[in-house]
């Protein structure tokens, strides 16, 4: 008898234990699911595009709060930048660009956001080639849901110009060549 | 005359020696040279092309080099370099010897990581036959920088010593890397 209810109140504690957590809204960055892209006019005639391979994050994303309570923390490995082209890839890792030796992550983490759950301008510091500085990236979200595996996701895209002076990387590609515009496609995965 | 005698090198080894001996002093100038360029100087791409396709050559070159030099005749060292001179020597010619591979090789690797070829003058292409990881690719910057600025200074030793044995040592080292004959009689007058 003692066993039973023993066991019944263990089993009552197992199921309290699994019952489904309030839903938190934070997510993790699916790093295989998101992309950091730049695009530079090389030039004046055409566009040449690169990526960074590794980056890692999270972000709140609660469609029920309010603006204040969004907010994105992305990490980028430089060295892992990648044009296509070995050497130029060499160089641009190289003291004339990133300095990844020196500078090994940049990082972009919001300070605040204005918009909906569809879309806004999400404002932060990033932290590039040792300097910091505020910039405001304008973001939509591409969709959010369950996906195949069980899990919940949302993704975003947005895209900013910085110019390369601003973050010490003035070397002359060409007077077309100055700004840069970054894109960045962040999917998460709901924690 | 093409073949190496006991006391010269012969014609082929004469050819290769100062052949590889150009380009490498040659592309370590380069190297130096192109990557302080800009990129809107005129040589920016076509100095580094030339780099890469002088280089693979030299590393053709000196593997024949080694495939001739396994059917040559060996010259021993002339009387006016000492034995432990002669131990100095025989590592230089070694370390120089795999620098002509190693060095040719890390840039290739380097230069063919992202999976492009090696452009031979527009003629041909080499292809990119490995799969480099990045962190061999990092390796092999390392090395080409060091062994190359390393591998000259090596190349003054070398040179040095030669002119050594040659003029202050009045020896015929430098002569039987250049006439393709028996200098006996020469190393006979050097000795009295
Ligand atoms: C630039 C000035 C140079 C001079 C004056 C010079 C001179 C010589 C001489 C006189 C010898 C014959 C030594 C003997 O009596 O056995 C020799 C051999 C040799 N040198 Fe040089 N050399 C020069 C540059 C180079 C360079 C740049 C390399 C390669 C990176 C090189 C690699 C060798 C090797 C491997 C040998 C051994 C013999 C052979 O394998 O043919 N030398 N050099
Ligand atoms: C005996 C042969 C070679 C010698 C002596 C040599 C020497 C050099 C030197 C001195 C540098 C400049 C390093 C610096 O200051 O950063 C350099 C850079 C370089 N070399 Fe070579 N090299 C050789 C062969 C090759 C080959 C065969 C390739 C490719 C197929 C190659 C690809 C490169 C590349 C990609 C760079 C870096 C360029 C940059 O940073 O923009 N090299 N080499």
């Amino acid at each position: 008898m003692i066993k039973r209810i023993l066991g019944a109140a263990l089993v009552a504690a197992g199921l309290s234990l699994s019952a489904p957590a309030a839903q938190t809204a934070d997510y993790t960055i699916d790093a295989g699911h998101s992309f950091v892209q730049f695009k530079i006019s090389h030039v004046g005639v055409s566009w040449m595009i690169g990526t960074f391979e590794r980056i890692s994050g999270s972000f709140t994303f609660d469609s029920e709060a309010g603006p204040e309570a969004q907010s994105i923390t992305v990490e980028i490995d430089t060295a892992s930048v990648d044009t296509n082209h070995a050497e130029r890839d060499k160089h641009l890792r190289s003291a004339d660009f990133l300095n990844v030796d020196e500078f090994p992550t940049a990082t972009f983490v919001s300070t605040g956001y204005e918009g909906d759950a569809e879309g806004g301008v999400m404002t932060g510091d990033l932290s590039l080639h040792g300097v910091t500085k505020p910039i405001a990236i304008a973001i939509k979200k591409v969709g959010e849901g369950k996906d195949p595996w069980g899990g919940y996701r949302a993704g975003f895209e947005g895209t900013v110009t910085i110019t390369r002076k601003d973050f010490g990387m003035g070397y002359n590609l060409g007077p077309a060549s100055e700004s840069m515009e970054l894109f960045l496609f962040i999917e998460g995965t709901r924690n | 005359m093409w073949r190496s005698g006991r006391d010269h090198y012969g014609l082929v080894s004469i050819g290769f020696h100062w052949t590889i001996a150009l380009a490498f002093v040659g592309l370590v100038g380069l190297g130096a040279w192109m990557v302080g360029l800009t990129y809107y100087d005129p040589w920016y791409n076509d100095s580094l092309a030339l780099h890469k396709a002088i280089g693979i050559v030299v590393l053709a070159l000196s593997l024949a080099k080694f495939g001739w030099k396994l059917v040559d005749r060996k010259p021993g060292y002339g009387p006016e370099v000492r034995a432990y001179e002669r131990a100095g020597a025989t590592a230089t010619h070694w370390s120089l010897g795999a620098l002509l591979v190693v060095l040719p090789v890390t840039g290739y690797l380097i230069s063919t990581s992202e999976g492009a070829g090696i452009d031979m003058f527009g003629l041909f292409e080499v292809p990119a036959f490995f799969d480099v990881t990045a962190g061999t690719r990092d390796l092999a910057i390392d090395l080409h920088y060091y062994l190359a600025y390393g591998g000259i200074a090596l190349v003054g030793i070398h040179a040095g010593a030669a002119f050594k044995h040659t003029v202050i040592d009045k020896g015929s080292t430098l002569i039987r890397m250049l006439i393709p004959r028996s200098r006996s009689e020469h190393v006979d007058r050097s000795m009295k």
